[in-house]
């Protein structure tokens, strides 16, 4: 009997001995990976790497056990890896606190595993290692988690649809006009407040955007106004640090261009007037309110829960403006291209905004939120707790096992749902690769060369249009030779022909993306570059020429797919939006990046 | 700090209780929970007690869960001692414990986790504690114990108006089983207006009934096989014939080898199955002679990938139980780690 008994006897002794052999790599150690990395560890892995870029914060200690406050401000990786190891001190971790996309984890490393494991948190990354794991022809275990929410699935090369088969909803954006002036939910006033406001005021305004400023027959013209109105605010800025500054500014956006809005009676013939404040209401609001922070004593979780009257936002935002003014001064006689940009967990933003939300819903009649909610709104906030985080990893390790069993038709996507009625999981089959995706349907190679001595036109003659049974590529039509947005060479631009790989810069580790257009069909294919000087041959070709296949353009409207039968969720849902799609998102939580919700169905 | 449970007053169901507020501090350490279940589902988290009894490698995942979610207090009881198997699942004791008590192993990672949840370890037999021991507690939940313990323990904590689960892994394969008594929450509906999302709140209740109810349920007779499989999980029938076997014989199936089938034990598990499936014509299909010997393989094998997924359930189904938001289950979850399904059904 020892620490493996059980489970020797659950998987059977060949199977645990694929486990123990194999190498594991995990990619982030956030919510999902905390779960996973202890699911690993006491599963009976014993090769495992660990990579995330993130130090801990207070408010992932919920979840992501294990950390603890000790360990708030260090590296992630570092510190999951050391109370990984106290759970099991027999296994191999090694754990780097680095961006995936660093140059040094290149295809050479991604072969050296023999599953990936993604446990994170945006799409970049997400991306970067579906694309990294098709080109080293590695098997990806994709998860994600969002409350109750959450997945599995597994990617492998053409067998498996692959991370970016299905497109990727873009994030949600309102129209200009809505925002700017017809706002009608809470929300319209948030994004107001943190996108148009505080941004003119304070940042760069170019970064707007969760605003979509399409032109339209319709909108020209207000759009015009608009822009005249961001103008006139921008001009303000002449009075900053006056005692008049605040005054101004609430006077133009809360009463003059207000007073504009109401001018356009058409708008108004379907919607409740909104209602100015002029410098009189306000002053008025300021004395009022003159000891408003009597209840300054209260606790900062009271004061987040509370509603707001219009006289509190209002001095409010008068003290946030004049404490924002102070930084931007300052900040501007170091640099003058100094500017802030929104950080929920920067208070004195947050009240601001808050306030200048709620002052515009109190205007327009619309509902009033409280900061807690206001935060969660503009901060792209997504609820996240362990259960969810630790239901996904136990999937992940089952996923594991039947891919190390070579019984990758017994995976499915697995989804955890939030309905108490039949089905605490969906399953969905692993479908098949999209023949119109861009990035599974490329194919990858790699190339070995004396970057010295290789030259362009070695790669066109002597590997792409070289005969696949005289092992080339054979592609047959108009060639292109990228790397990244750089052309080296296409049919009318021959001039870097004769240069070496190394004149041209493409050095050991990097990509050549190669397309060829034969009339109707585009091939495209990717290719890694492994500098060796010490090579007897011109070079060395890795992978299979057999499996180019051409990608079908992309179809032009897409259909409504029919919902299938074993998809349907049977509860008559508590999200209407729901409905359709299931919604997967991730454990964003710590930094402001944006949400991404991922629509999958 | 250990309490001394003999001193709550055994003398009446209600439980004195000083309502703690959430501080600030709390505010932060939970914000990313609040914004799903709400403030005051976190009120009522911070003033629960709860008892796990057994405090195996499930019982690891469910008390951490239940730790990191801020309960108030939380009471494992567990007389056996950690063995050197127990390290390969029980994340939460290590070498050193072994030979020492498990309950007590497992205070000093979970301590580490939230400091704020009060912990109290009972090195004793449930069986030796009397009923007025369940009082103090919202929720009784036991891992690892046959199904006279069980239900017994379901009799006792149904007379005190506790709320009661029992749940374990076997290799693969794990269940929930709850018993609610009658059980009242409150569910949401968010209702999307264009842009803006409103919540309504409906009052709801649900019955429930006992382990030994339950375990009698009475099947129809007359449905074809897909529709059966369809309304019934196979798993469940698994689960009823392990929980007998161990009843019957005093231990769990034994499994020999790869190469060797315990055909006795096998035979011992058909009688138990032929026994309901002939008084409910049900269709042998629904667990064959191989998922029989599955049984065996997996009997009393917890491995922690499938902890993982049944502590996660079950601990959130004790966290929606305390916040009374949304129907918990109701009343059996078996779960196949090896297909992904995971059901629930009601046999009441
Ligand atoms: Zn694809």
């Amino acid at each position: 009997m020892d620490r493996l008994s059980n489970l020797r006897q659950v998987l059977g002794k060949k199977l645990l001995e694929k486990v123990e052999n194999s190498k594991i790599l995990m990619v982030g150690s956030g919510g999902i990976g905390c779960e996973l990395l202890k699911n690993l560890v006491m599963s009976g892995f014993k090769n495992i790497e660990i990579i995330d870029l993130d130090t801990i914060d207070l408010s992932n200690l919920n979840r992501q056990f294990l950390f603890q406050r000790q360990h708030i401000g260090k590296s992630k990786s570092k510190v999951a890896r050391k109370s990984a190891l106290e759970f099991n001190p027999n296994v191999n971790i090694v754990a780097h606190h680095a961006n995936i996309k660093d140059p040094q984890f290149n295809i050479k490393w991604f072969k050296s595993f023999d599953i990936v494991m993604n446990a994170l948190d945006n799409l970049d990354a997400r991306r970067h290692v579906n694309t990294m794991c098709l080109a080293a022809n590695v098997p990806l275990i994709e998860s994600g988690t969002s409350g109750y929410l959450g997945q599995a699935t597994v990617i492998e090369k053409n067998v498996t649809e692959c991370f970016e088969c299905q497109p990727k909803p873009t994030p949600k954006t309102f129209p200009i006009c809505t925002i700017r002036s017809t706002p009608s939910a809470p929300i319209h006033c948030i994004v107001w407040a943190k996108n148009y406001l505080f941004a003119e005021l304070f940042g760069k305004s170019e970064d707007n955007d969760e605003i979509d400023e399409e032109v339209t027959e319709e909108n020209n013209k207000e759009i015009e106004n608009l822009k005249k109105e961001s103008q006139a605010l921008k001009e303000l800025y002449q009075y900053a640090g006056t005692p008049e500054y605040s005054e101004k500014v609430f006077d133009k956006v809360f009463n003059q261009d207000i007073n504009r809005l109401l001018k356009m009676e058409n708008l108004w013939k379907t919607r409740t007037k909104p209602t100015p404040i002029n410098t009189e209401q306000y002053k008025k609001a300021l004395e009022i309110n003159m000891d408003v922070d009597e209840d300054k004593n209260d606790s900062k979780i009271k004061d987040d829960q509370k509603i707001y009257s219009i006289e509190e936002n209002i001095n409010m935002f008068k003290e946030c403006l004049e404490l924002l003014v102070q930084r931007q001064l300052k900040g501007k006689k170091i640099d003058p291209e100094f500017s802030m940009s929104f950080e929920k967990d920067d208070d004195i933003i947050m009240k601001f905004v808050a306030a200048t939300a709620n002052i515009r819903a109190h205007i327009f009649s619309i509902e009033q939120l409280n900061r807690f909610k206001i935060k969660e709104i503009a901060g792209n906030i997504i609820a996240s707790i362990a259960t969810t985080n630790a239901i996904i990893s136990g999937i992940i390790i089952m996923d594991a096992y039947k891919i190390l069993n070579n019984q990758l038709e017994e995976c499915n996507t697995i989804y955890l749902t939030h309905d108490s009625s039949s089905n605490v999981f969906v399953k969905e089959f692993l479908a098949k690769p999209n023949p119109r995706c861009a990035v599974c349907r490329k194919s990858y190679f790699v190339l070995t060369i004396n970057i010295e001595k290789f030259t362009l036109n070695d790669l066109l003659n002597k590997v792409l249009i070289k005969p696949k049974d005289n092992n080339g590529l054979g592609l047959n039509g108009d060639i292109t030779i990228c790397e990244d947005q750089r052309i080296l060479y296409d049919f009318d631009f021959d001039d870097k022909l004769n240069d070496t790989f190394s004149k041209v810069k493409i050095e050991d580790g990097k990509y050549l993306n190669i397309t060829c257009d034969d009339d109707d069909k585009m091939y495209n294919i990717m290719i890694y570059i492994i500098n060796d000087s010490s090579l007897d041959k011109d070079f060395i070709l890795e992978g299979d020429s057999t499996s180019i296949s051409y990608i079908l353009p992309p179809e032009p409207e897409p259909e409504p797919e029919p919902e299938k039968t074993n998809k349907r969720k049977h509860s008559d849902g508590d999200d209407a939006n729901n409905k359709k799609h299931k919604v997967i998102t991730v454990d964003i939580v710590d930094d402001d990046d944006k949400v991404e919700t991922v629509l999958l169905d | 700090m250990k309490r001394n449970i003999s001193e709550v007053d055994n003398t009446s169901n209600k439980k004195v209780k000083t309502i703690h507020q959430l501080n600030d501090e709390e505010a932060a350490l939970y914000d990313r929970q609040i914004r799903l279940w709400g403030f005051d589902a976190q009120r009522r988290l911070r003033n629960s007690s709860i008892l796990i009894v057994g405090g195996k490698a499930l019982s690891n995942e469910v008390c951490k869960n239940l730790v990191l979610a801020g309960v108030g207090s939380l009471t494992i009881i567990d007389d056996e001692n950690v063995t050197v198997e127990d390290l390969g699942s029980q994340f939460l004791v290590s070498k050193k414990n072994v030979g020492q008590n498990r309950a007590k192993s497992m205070k000093e990672r979970l301590v580490k986790l939230n400091s704020s949840v009060k912990i109290n370890i009972i090195s004793d037999s449930i069986e030796n504690k009397d009923t007025s021991f369940y009082n103090e507690f919202d929720v009784v939940c036991v891992t690892g114990k046959p199904l006279e313990s069980l239900i017994k323990i379901n009799n006792i904590c149904r007379k005190n108006n506790v709320k009661f689960y029992s749940a374990d892994v076997h290799g693969i394969f794990g269940y929930i089983f709850c018993d609610l008594i009658n059980h009242k929450y409150i569910e949401e509906k968010n209702i999307k207006y264009g842009d803006d999302t409103k919540t309504k709140q409906y009052e709801k209740s649900e019955q429930y009934s006992s382990l030994e109810d339950s375990l009698k349920y009475k099947f129809p007779s007359d449905m074809k096989l897909k529709r059966f499989l369809r309304k019934y999980s196979s798993i469940y029938f698994l689960i009823y014939t392990l929980l007998q076997f161990q009843k019957n014989n005093k231990r769990l199936p034994k499994y020999i080898s790869e190469d060797e089938e315990n055909t006795e034990d096998l035979n011992k598990l058909k009688e138990i199955r032929d026994h309901l499936f002939k008084k409910y014509d049900i269709n042998n299909a629904v667990l064959n002679d191989e998922s029989l010997s599955k049984i065996i393989r997996n009997a009393g094998m917890e491995i922690l990938p499938i902890c993982s997924v049944v502590g996660g359930i079950l601990a959130q189904d004790i966290l929606k139980v305390i916040s009374q938001k949304e129907l918990p289950i109701s009343n059996w979850f078996c779960y196949d780690g090896f297909t992904g399904d995971g059901v629930i059904n009601k046999l009441i």
